[in-house]
């Protein structure tokens, strides 16, 4: 007999080796399905393999339902694929690469290709490895975000401690509620 | 080597450790893993526990390995491969110890026998003469009499006896006495020793010769020594029909039950019967019903003339046996010869076997009791891990019945003092009792805002507490940490602001700081964390006697809630803080959320400036987002309980 199942999404975004990959695999209840290539460009010096279409895993609610995380590809060639897994998701979990030559600058590149999503749906911003790199600080972040117009939550996350990318989700989904108790 | 196996726990030094993690280690320290570790002071600790993923981890271990050479368990999310360590990945499992504690254990050993070697190589040619000289004592004879073993061990201690059961089976290894049966290779019967204690079954020592009057006994896996094959003194009768092979239950062994207290309870027992027996028929009765396997009449199995003190095991034997029956199945027949020649018969065989039978119920019921209770023990354990990790999250959640017997956890006694006691009815201007310039908080957001507008490094110091502040790295060194009960008090406590002594430091200062937060990188905070905690132990549940609590407020930033002191709730509270334009008595009213949570969160809010107090100007900020309490919003109340499980 069909398990009739909820279906929801959230969608995990971000530059390359931001910890999307990382972060679905920390909450996913099954192995993380995921289209990692070994990368080609200057990927390559930042990780041996990169997402190319997609990451999926998801979480079980109770037998019938289930929350799905979908993870888009880093590169921007691939970005005919946001467009794909944006669509019906319930929040966008934007992962920034403190570690990366400009982390500011794609924060604003991010927030700029989803702006239809995040007009109407809800975002989170992790700015992961902070620990390598601790400039620019959330601070500056907030304050990129003002220019911006955009007002979200903003931590700095660890994509391999399930408490921190739990706090991100919690956060989208307070901040699409902010009554539901849990 | 037959060695009394050092059953003491293992003395372990905890060092840098998150708070939670400690307090599960504590929990496992005095409950389950109360027979594997004992917490003591680092100077005395054989072995330590890290927390790698702590402030400052990697200088104390290495500083620590450095001094004391020992051992150490490393717990952290990612893998840490240093020498002389273990990692145990987080989140900690009570397997994950256990298995730590093996592995440790090994390592200390290895540590103390390298030592001894170095230390003591005339203590150990010393031991082994008196090896020589116990093997010297034992009568020249093909096999070696128990008896004669008995006798021997009779006189000394526990250590004494194994030494002489080593003697005895090292003695058979050398002269290869057996003729009967003869092992081509001593290692391939070790190795098959070996696998028979990895697969964990129980060997079946029953005699085969009927006809020649052998005797069948039952060994457990723990009599089987890696090193020796066979403890020939740790042997318990089987059922009676000798031929007969008996199967075993797989799960009555365990690692546990490899325990040489075991033996050596059965060996004294078997010393024990050329004294007088005070068992009371009685209690044999029972212990025979009890154990239906070891329920053996002596007139079926061995010649009523023999002796259990005649009874030869021969290793060799053993061994082949051993081959054979791992080949052909998971039983095993080990042939235990009966030398009617003896001429010491002493002791009546009944009399033997129940003395033996009775050892049976010492070593297999406490067992298998002990295995179960070990596993439901465990099981408890574990789930109780869970309600504290569960507790940590949420308090709320914790059902009233729950409440009523939970015990406080760390993490309770740190939110009454970051949060306050106050009461759920309590009005809320009558919090409103704190004076904000009395408090040394007042001060240190003052130096902070110059040091960010001058860029400058400031240093402030009150009594015995020195904050640094950096405005460059947005960080702050404190010299106390600004989680202790004494930060909490000295903040808490009114002042006078002219105690409080500030300066601009130049740059020797600020190097020579900059010196000691690299030693004790621990006490030093992002500015954020630092006016969060400073902010939450200064109020303590209070509000600041200015505060307007029907004036509508927002929050201008959502704080970095992942690296701030956790306060109960806080995510709800920043979105209804967020995007709800309500007052601070509306919303305490209106959310199903402790009133001093949302103060304590209040409070440190403003004390960062996130507070907004025209909530109605900011963007995102609505009065028609619906901020009442509903518990039955269906997909997303369940998905926000899976993630705060």
């Amino acid at each position: 007999m069909p398990i009739q199942t909820q279906h929801k999404k959230i969608l995990f975004t971000g530059p390359v080796g931001a910890g999307k990959t990382t972060a679905i695999q920390t909450m996913s209840d099954v192995s993380v399905m995921t289209t990692d290539e070994d990368a080609s460009d200057m990927t390559k010096d930042r990780k041996s393999q990169t997402t190319v279409t997609m990451d999926y895993g998801y979480m079980n609610i109770g037998e019938k339902e289930r929350i799905h995380l979908y993870g888009t590809p880093g590169q921007e060639r691939f970005d005919f694929m946001w467009d794909i897994l944006k669509n019906g998701a319930l929040g966008l979990v934007l992962l920034i690469d403190n570690s990366r030559k400009n982390p500011q600058q794609d924060l604003k590149f991010y927030t700029e290709s989803f702006k239809d999503f995040i007009t109407s749906g809800e975002l989170v911003i992790g700015v992961t490895k902070v620990d390598e790199s601790s400039s620019p600080t959330i601070d500056d972040y907030r304050q990129c975000l003002i220019e911006l117009s955009i007002n979200a939550p903003i931590f700095s996350v660890d994509s391999r401690e399930k408490s921190d990318i739990s706090s991100l989700i919690q956060a989208l989904l307070y901040s699409i509620d902010p009554g539901v108790a849990a | 080597m037959l060695n009394t196996r050092n059953k003491q726990p293992i003395k372990v030094g905890i060092l840098e450790i998150s708070a939670q993690n400690k307090a599960l280690l504590e929990f496992f320290f005095n409950d389950t893993g109360k027979s594997y570790f004992k917490k003591v002071d680092s100077d005395q600790a054989s072995c330590f526990i890290i927390d790698y993923d702590s402030p400052g981890a990697k200088e104390s271990w290495e500083a620590t390995f450095k001094k004391s050479q020992n051992p150490g368990i490393i717990i952290s999310i990612k893998e840490i491969d240093l020498p002389s360590t273990i990692w145990v990945a987080k989140p900690l499992t009570i397997k994950a110890l256990m298995n730590a504690s093996l592995t440790i254990k090994e390592m200390i050993d290895n540590k103390n026998s390298v030592k001894e070697a170095v230390i003591a190589p005339i203590e150990k040619k010393q031991e082994k003469q008196q090896q020589e000289e116990i093997i010297a004592e034992i009568p020249q004879h093909e096999n070696i009499p128990l008896k004669t073993v008995i006798d021997i061990t009779e006189k000394d201690d526990i250590d004494v006896k194994n030494k002489i059961v080593e003697a005895t089976v090292q003695k058979n290894i050398q002269e290869n006495i057996t003729t009967e049966y003869q092992v081509e290779d001593e290692t391939l019967a070790e190795n098959i020793v070996e696998t028979i204690i990895e697969e964990k079954f129980e060997l079946v020592v029953a005699g085969t010769n009927a006809a020649a009057s052998s005797t069948s006994f039952a060994v457990s896996s723990d009599l089987v020594d890696v090193n020796h094959g066979l403890n020939t003194s740790n042997l318990f009768l089987d059922d009676g029909d000798t031929s007969s092979i008996t199967p075993i239950d797989k799960t009555k062994i365990d690692n546990n039950s490899k325990n040489e207290d075991d033996i050596d309870s059965l060996l004294e027992s078997l010393i024990s019967e050329g004294e007088t027996d005070n068992s009371s028929p009685a209690d044999l009765d029972l212990a025979k019903s009890e154990i239906p396997k070891v329920n053996h009449n002596v007139v079926e199995v061995a010649p009523k003339t023999a002796d259990l003190e005649d009874l030869y095991i021969d290793l060799k034997a053993v061994t082949t046996k051993l081959e054979n029956s791992i080949q052909s199945s998971d039983e095993l027949v080990i042939e235990v010869f009966d030398h009617t020649q003896s001429d010491n018969n002493t002791k009546p065989i009944d009399k033997l076997i129940d003395d033996v039978q009775a050892d049976t119920n010492i070593i297999s019921i406490p067992e298998k009791k002990s295995k179960l209770s070990k596993k439901s023990a465990e099981e408890e354990l574990q789930s109780l891990l869970e309600e504290i990790r569960h507790e940590a999250d949420d308090p709320s959640s914790i059902s009233k019945s729950q409440k009523k017997t939970y015990l406080p956890t760390m993490a309770d006694e740190r939110w009454k003092l970051t949060c306050g006691k106050n009461k759920k009815k309590q009005n809320l201007q009558s919090l409103c009792t704190i004076t904000p310039s009395e408090h040394i908080l007042s001060s240190l957001l003052e130096t902070i805002k110059q040091a960010k507008e001058t860029k400058t490094v400031y240093r402030v110091k009150f009594k015995d507490i020195i904050v640094v502040i950096y405005p460059k790295t947005d960080s702050i060194y404190c010299n106390e940490s600004i989680f202790s009960d004494y930060y909490a008090n000295i903040c808490h406590t009114p002042i006078s602001k002219n105690d409080i002594k500030k300066h601009q430091l130049d740059e020797s200062e600020i190097r020579l700081y900059r010196n000691k937060i690299e030693v004790r990188n621990e006490n030093s905070h992002s500015m954020e964390s630092f006016i969060w905690t400073t902010s939450l132990v200064t109020h303590q549940g209070h509000l600041p006697i200015t505060t307007d609590i029907n004036k509508t407020i927002g929050l201008k930033y959502w704080p970095n809630l992942t690296r701030l002191e956790n306060v109960p709730h806080a995510i709800q509270i920043s979105a209804i803080f967020h995007k709800c334009s309500k007052s601070l008595s509306e919303i305490t009213n209106e959310m199903d959320i402790p009133k001093k949570y949302i103060i304590a969160f209040y409070n440190a809010a403003l004390s960062l400036d996130f507070i907004q107090q025209d909530g109605k100007k900011r963007p995102s900020a609505s009065t028609s987002v619906d901020s009442r309490p509903n518990k039955n919003r269906g997909f997303f109340s369940r998905l926000l309980q899976k993630l705060s499980t």
